[in-house]
């Protein structure tokens, strides 16, 4: 009704997507953890 | 020699002549303009990330990151982090350039809406890539000049630099500028993290540094009143900035070829949204020796000078020379890319377009060649003549959300026309007109208002104008919705694409 253009998403888009954002996660907590080393 | 101990000096020069060879070896097979400016679309997953890599991370971040962690402690990092989040988007974005089969953005904007759009965003995009050029050689120009205590000017550290890129750069195009990026890469982690260890066994260790460091130095949260000349990070500021960047991402002149130059789709998803990971990890060690200088200089004058000072002071000899070539791999791996980028707005879509359109690919490779040579030039000369350089590029990071804009309205709405897409553009350029100058609102009032006001103008203007060519549309949407790999769906529906 829109004439939008979406495509219902791949398996490799949908699973890439989460993993990129554990990605993300992981790089927050390694910061966390080095900025406690030794405090 | 030139201020460096000669095992410091043997270093650089066996980088510098290495990466040479391995750009000028790429160079063997460049024949045509599809190899020159896409590489013929051959690269693996580990190219596309050390090139997605190399060319958006250079050596002026890491400088700056280091400077603003000295001055606000940990919550430094967020400027570069500010993108951290637009960084799972990648792997939805990337397939997009790949999947178009465009040599540059400015096909899409010709193909989806107009010539004119096109040459609008071709004028954007040399901009672009020439400032960027320009002033990432004298940032790092400057940085060589302090480590080497001034032994080695600014000037002569950007014309080897600039000498040694436009080498292989000029004769092998984007194929020399992923297989350096590849080397350079390297070097670039080693920028990240050579210092850290040394930083380290200066302040006495993890807890060393504790105790000589207030610990509000080591929170993630920027402090409410930002020292001058630094935004105020707060939840709206990195939301919009996040938003503008994921509007603004896609009309960045280099990100058709990062996206683009893999041989699947897969292989674009992994570099660009990987390549920019690794990113955001060494990002991390930029911020942690700034922290540390605090420890260890507690008086600088300018903030920015914590990364180059810890080098010159805690390098020891042969290491430096290796923190040298990290520096300039840092930026040569990013200014070959801009070059050939900028080369092939002109060549494809000027040149080819209007002046010479049935010539051999030998003599596009020639003017792309000259082009390319043209584009660093004129980068060089305006950042050398210009006081408001920083300005004028900060105009073209807002200018790259106008076009984006228009790109996602052509990608994502069938309705969306050429009308629309021009108005995006003005609504959206003459409200930060108005909301940067005249009425100086905050950084993330400004994208909240172009943003909204572009895309409102997009809509409303492409519904109230004619629709666009039926045809047109249905060509455009089926290359886009026919993964790669699936070219004979293409070829049966009569519908050519280059460099399939």
């Amino acid at each position: 009704m829109w004439d939008l253009e979406f495509r219902r998403p791949s398996k490799q888009t949908v699973v890439g997507f989460i993993v990129a954002w554990l990605g993300v996660i992981g790089i927050i907590l390694l910061t966390l953890l080095v900025v406690r080393i030794g405090a | 020699m030139f201020g460096l101990h000669s095992l410091d000096f043997f270093t650089l020069l066996l980088y510098l002549a290495g990466v040479t060879f391995a750009g000028l070896w790429a160079a063997r097979k460049v024949s045509t303009i599809g190899d020159y400016f896409m590489g013929s679309r051959k690269f693996g997953k580990a190219f596309m990330l050390m090139h997605a890599f190399g060319t958006g991370t250079h050596t002026d971040q890491a400088v700056s990151v280091a400077g603003a962690s000295y001055k606000l402690g940990m919550a430094g990092i967020w400027y570069q982090w500010l993108y951290l989040f637009t960084t799972p988007f990648y792997w939805l974005i990337a397939p997009l350039f790949r999947r178009m089969r465009y040599l540059t953005t400015a096909d899409f904007f010709e193909d989806r809406f107009s010539p004119s759009l096109a040459i609008f965003y071709t004028i954007f995009g040399l901009i672009y890539v020439s400032l960027q050029i320009g002033l990432m050689l004298l940032g790092t120009g400057k940085t060589a000049s302090a480590i080497t205590g001034g032994a080695v000017s600014p000037e002569l550290a950007i014309a080897v630099m600039t000498a040694l890129f436009l080498i292989y750069g000029l004769a092998g195009g984007l194929p020399a500028a992923i297989v350096t990026d590849f080397i350079q890469g390297f070097f670039i982690i080693v920028l990240s993290f050579l210092l850290v260890p040394f930083v380290l066994a200066e302040v006495g260790g993890f807890s060393g540094l504790h105790q000589q460091v207030p610990g509000e130095m080591f929170s993630l949260t920027a402090p409410g009143e930002p020292p001058p000349g630094y935004d105020r990070v707060t939840g709206f500021y990195i939301f919009m900035i996040v938003i503008n960047a994921l509007v603004g991402i896609v009309a960045q002149p280099h990100h058709m070829e990062i996206g683009g130059a893999g041989k699947t789709e897969l292989e674009g998803r992994v570099g660009f949204t990987y390549g920019n990971m690794l990113k955001r990890i060494c990002t991390l060690a930029w911020a942690f020796v700034g922290v540390a200088c605090v420890a260890m200089y507690p008086n600088i004058s300018d903030p920015e000078n914590a990364f180059g000072m810890a080098s010159r002071d805690l390098l020891p000899v042969g290491l430096v020379g290796v923190m040298l070539a990290s520096m300039i791999a840092a930026v040569m791996s990013t200014c070959d890319s801009l070059m050939v980028d900028g080369s092939a707005l002109v060549v494809k879509n000027v040149y080819k377009r209007y002046f010479c359109r049935d010539a051999p690919d030998s003599h596009y490779l020639a003017v792309g060649r000259w082009v390319a040579l043209s584009v660093v030039a004129g980068g060089l000369l305006v950042t050398l003549t210009s006081h408001s350089v920083v300005g004028i590029l900060k105009l073209t990071w807002s200018l790259g959300a106008f076009f984006g804009i228009a790109f996602w309205g052509g990608v994502l709405w069938r309705r969306c026309n050429a009308r629309g897409a021009w108005a995006a553009v003005l609504v959206s350029g003459f409200l930060w007109y108005l909301s940067r100058f005249l009425w100086h609102w905050e950084l993330a009032h400004q994208f909240a208002l172009y943003l909204s006001g572009g895309f409102l103008a997009m809509i409303v203007v492409s519904l109230l104008t004619p629709p666009a060519d039926k045809k047109r549309l249905d060509r455009f949407y089926t290359v886009l919705h026919t993964p790669v790999g699936d070219e004979q769906k293409l070829r049966d529906a009569g519908i050519e694409v280059e460099l399939e």
